[in-house]
């Protein structure tokens, strides 16, 4: 019934998460392959309804917290548990409104230069970048469906109550709440019956919807920054061999070894043809890249060539220049792309950790309060490391890219430049120029995502910490 | 009576026109005669509007001394008009150098013919504008606030005349004095903030359009099958390139000028910043006040954060602006350039890795990290401030 829709670039690469993405109710349109107004219609009113009852079971909770609010103890908890859902509305709304800058990322890789000497390189690195987005959509997805297996388990361990403090006597006293995962406010009674079980599978139906489309999001994200980062270290990779090609433009450099050695491997060489314009018959075999240029420098430059002293047919210039036009438009292509996930992603990557900061700074003070292997501990060390490690999912990809990009001029200067044509120094020296500064996602503007910033937080967690036990 | 001065952003016009008419910014089609009766009228508007203010509300500060929220009140407002006073001086003193600036910013900007060129000068001028309304807006609401509050002084800013305020005629001199320093005060804080991010925003303007000339420089060049120029084209380029290195390094001095002239009233500002959003915080926090007194020491607050917010994200676009040139040069299709071009378009990259930005006293850079770093000092200070009233 579903025919297999036209795709290309990121959107194949990234097709998977796309779809899980539409499945937990995003308001993602495009790439269906049947945009019929009724399949449209049907599908607007599918994410609505995701939308609309995840609102309302926030709302729910929201409720809850401010029927609470005297209660300290209470009123922290539900806090935490609010902020912690925060992230999905936001998220939910913030695709919602910027899906046209999503589907501009998603469009930028689309067309793209190639080149026949590179295109196995090319296509090598975009199968290890293929199989690193696959793995992280594995990864997170289970790690998604763990975390709400194990919080449903634990609403079964320890004493289902409230703390609530008693105005006359000022001790705390419980008081009986329902066993389920979320405390929320309900219209209907929820302690035992149809109520209850109702109330149970909407609550795992939210925890399941909501944490699927906070973390799926970040999964689009962080996989664009491991499709930039493949893209860099194949840009890498062919920066020696693209040395070695230019090497022949204009310089002449006597092999002195070879002059006192009779060389027995020119017989197997191939001769290029003179009126052949296929560039790629020129270099077939793998060896003419594998050597280096002091020690049989002979396949590239021939002393005896007739037609240029240097050894170089004016093919073999036009060749050196293709592939350092294909490196400087592929980087320049790599540059747009790393500027537009920027553009997009930035803003929610700012809520997300301003959020976050708080939600950290409360959950310090909560963890104070642990006073034993409990369900209290379990959750309240279940919340820390989730919300860490969310933050730490797109700072270590940002890192990654920052690394890349700044090695780019390493690569540039430590593959043979000094033996490389005048051309091709000058070539080594505007790269090493522009990718002096890295390529870096930033907060709008406010922060860099990297480990620094994974650092700071972790550093100020463990600070407030600290100063609360003391405070104690 | 000289007409309307006219420049390109439609927020400098406005706010330099309304400073002239104050005598506070000579314009050059003034005569000698009309320079010098300006020159005194603007004199004599600053010493009623900044140095008396400031002498009455010391004398205040020397009776009160010891009542700690008095006191705020009052260093409140002292340091705000010491902010602005800096301010305003810089402008007058530096007016014509600040006119030169802007003219010769006003000449390029006019004459830049470029569909493109034209868009990118539009949209700088959307954002000044939107800054000059936000902006506008909260000053507005915390001058009202203030009118409608009560205050603990006898009019509106606590204050020791040498003479009897209670009586008349001294009650309505009082009176009228106090009315001008607030409604003008703002306005003029107001104004002089709209010009400096008026003239950041049009260095800004002046570079994009260099990183843009540099982005189109083989616009209609034809990519040939050799991936390398022609003679022709390569003197064609040449000439360009030669244009597009003028307009830069005029504009880098023009920025740099721009950051001489403001750094020392940037860095009065920013100290001032940094007192008036703690003191404003703890009235807020610690003092019991009616609702319109709240309203105005949140207007405040607001309102000063966001006065520096404005500088810091100026300063921060104008390094962006100033970096962007080199990824512009890296952009145009260089490899098809020859080598002498490829290395003067090395050098242009290597000049931009500096970036211009605005500095307050020449040694803090205003970005956003900056204005975290301000309000994360503020915040500190006001925690200091609440542990020594408890």
């Amino acid at each position: 019934m579903m025919t297999k829709v036209k795709t290309q670039g990121l959107v194949t690469d990234l097709m998977p998460c796309i779809r899980l993405l539409q499945a937990a109710g995003h308001f993602l349109f495009n790439y269906h392959a049947d945009t019929s107004g009724m399949n449209m219609l049907l599908r607007k009113i599918y994410s609505s309804a995701h939308a609309v009852l995840i609102v309302v079971h926030y709302i729910c909770m929201g409720i809850n917290m401010a029927q609470y609010k005297d209660e300290v103890n209470e009123l922290t908890a539900n806090t935490i548990t609010v902020l912690f859902f925060a992230h999905s509305i936001i998220k939910l709304a913030f695709f919602a409104f910027n899906s046209k800058s999503f589907y501009r990322t998603l469009a930028v890789w689309n067309q793209s230069n190639s080149h026949p000497l590179f295109t196995e390189s090319d296509a090598r690195y975009h199968q290890i970048s293929l199989s690193k987005m696959r793995r992280l959509l594995y990864f997170i997805c289970g790690m998604t469906v763990f975390s709400v297996i194990s919080w449903v388990t634990l609403t079964f361990f320890g004493e289902s109550v409230r703390m609530i403090a008693s105005k006359e006597t000022n001790e705390t006293l419980t008081e009986p709440a329902p066993r389920l995962p979320l405390k929320a406010w309900y219209p209907f009674k929820t302690m035992s019956g149809g109520g209850y079980v109702f109330a149970f599978i909407y609550q795992i139906y939210f925890l399941l919807f909501s944490m699927a489309l906070a973390n799926l999001l970040d999964v689009i994200f962080c996989s664009w920054l491991i499709f930039a980062c493949e893209q860099l270290q194949h840009l890498k990779a062919i920066m020696k061999p693209l040395m070695e090609l230019s090497a022949a433009l204009d310089t002449y450099r006597p092999n002195t070894a070879e002059l006192f050695r009779v060389s027995s491997t020119d017989k197997t060489e191939k001769v290029p043809d003179a009126v052949d314009m296929d560039i790629r018959g020129i270099y077939s075999t793998q060896q003419d890249f594998g050597m280096t240029l002091r020690g049989a420098g002979g396949k590239l430059q021939n002393f005896n060539a007739e037609n240029n002293p240097n050894g170089l047919t004016a093919k073999q210039e036009m060749l050196a220049r293709s592939a350092i036009k294909y490196w400087v438009e592929r980087h320049k292509h790599v540059v747009r792309l790393v500027a537009s996930i920027g553009d997009t992603y930035g803003t929610a990557l700012l809520f997300h950790m301003l959020v976050s900061t708080i939600t950290l700074t409360l959950l310090a003070y909560q963890a104070t309060k642990i006073n034993g292997i409990n369900v209290y501990a379990f959750s309240t060390i279940g919340y820390l490391v989730y919300t860490l490690g969310q933050v730490f999912h797109f700072c270590i990809f940002g890192n990654r890219l920052i690394e890349e990009s700044s090695s780019v001029m390493e690569a540039a200067y430590s593959c043979q430049w000094y033996d490389g044509s005048e051309e091709a120094k000058t070539f080594v020296q505007i790269v090493c120029q522009q990718c002096q500064k890295a390529m870096t996602i930033s907060g709008a503007k406010f922060f860099n995502v990297s480990l620094d910033l994974f650092a700071s937080v972790l550093g100020a967690v463990v600070t407030y910490f600290m100063v609360l036990i003391q405070l104690k | 009576m000289p007409s309307l001065l006219k420049t390109e952003s439609l927020a400098l016009t406005l706010t330099l026109n309304t400073l002239s008419w104050a005598g506070l910014i000579l314009r050059d089609d003034y005569t000698k005669t009309q320079r010098i009766i300006m020159k005194v009228y603007g004199g004599l508007v600053f010493l009623y509007l900044f140095v008396f203010t400031a002498y009455v509300q010391i004398a205040d500060l020397v009776v009160i001394w010891g009542n700690i929220d008095f006191m705020t009140e009052t260093s409140l407002i002292l340091f705000m008009q010491l902010a602005v006073s800096a301010k305003v001086l810089t402008l007058m003193l530096k007016s014509k150098k600040i006119m030169e600036v802007t003219n010769e910013a006003d000449a390029i900007l006019n004459s830049e013919k470029k569909v493109e060129g034209q868009r990118i000068i539009a949209s700088i001028d959307k954002n000044t504008t939107l800054f000059l309304k936000y902006y506008g807006f909260f000053v507005a609401f915390t001058i009202i606030c203030w009118f409608m509050g009560e205050n603990t002084s006898t009019f509106f800013i606590r204050s020791k005349y040498p003479f009897n305020e209670l009586k008349s005629p001294g009650r309505e001199f009082a009176f009228v004095h106090q009315c001008i320093v607030v409604i003008f005060t703002g306005s003029f804080d107001f104004n002089v903030d709209i010009i400096i991010i008026s003239l950041v925003a049009v260095c800004r303007c002046r570079l994009k359009l260099v990183a843009l000339s540099l982005r189109n420089l083989c616009l209609d060049i034809p990519m040939n099958k050799r991936n390398l120029i022609t003679s022709d084209e390569e003197k064609v380029i040449t000439e360009r390139l030669r244009n597009i290195i003028s307009q830069h390094k005029r504009a880098l001095d023009a920025a740099e000028a721009i950051k001489h002239y403001l750094s020392g009233a940037l860095l009065v500002q920013l100290m001032v910043s940094i007192v008036v959003i703690c003191t404003t915080a703890y009235q807020l926090a610690v003092k019991k006040s009616t609702t319109m007194q709240s309203l105005t020491m949140a207007g405040y607050l607001f309102g000063t954060s966001l006065e520096v917010f404005l500088f810091c994200y100026q300063g921060e676009f104008l390094r962006e602006s100033s970096e962007e040139i080199a990824d512009a040069a890296y952009e145009c299709p260089w490899y098809t350039l020859t080598r002498p071009l490829k290395k003067t378009l090395l050098i242009i990259m290597t000049r931009a890795q500096r970036p211009a930005t605005l500095t307050a006293g020449g040694f803090v850079t205003l970005d956003i990290t900056e204005y975290m770093a301000i309000m994360k000092a503020s915040y500190s200070f006001f925690t200091v401030l609440q542990q020594v009233s408890e």
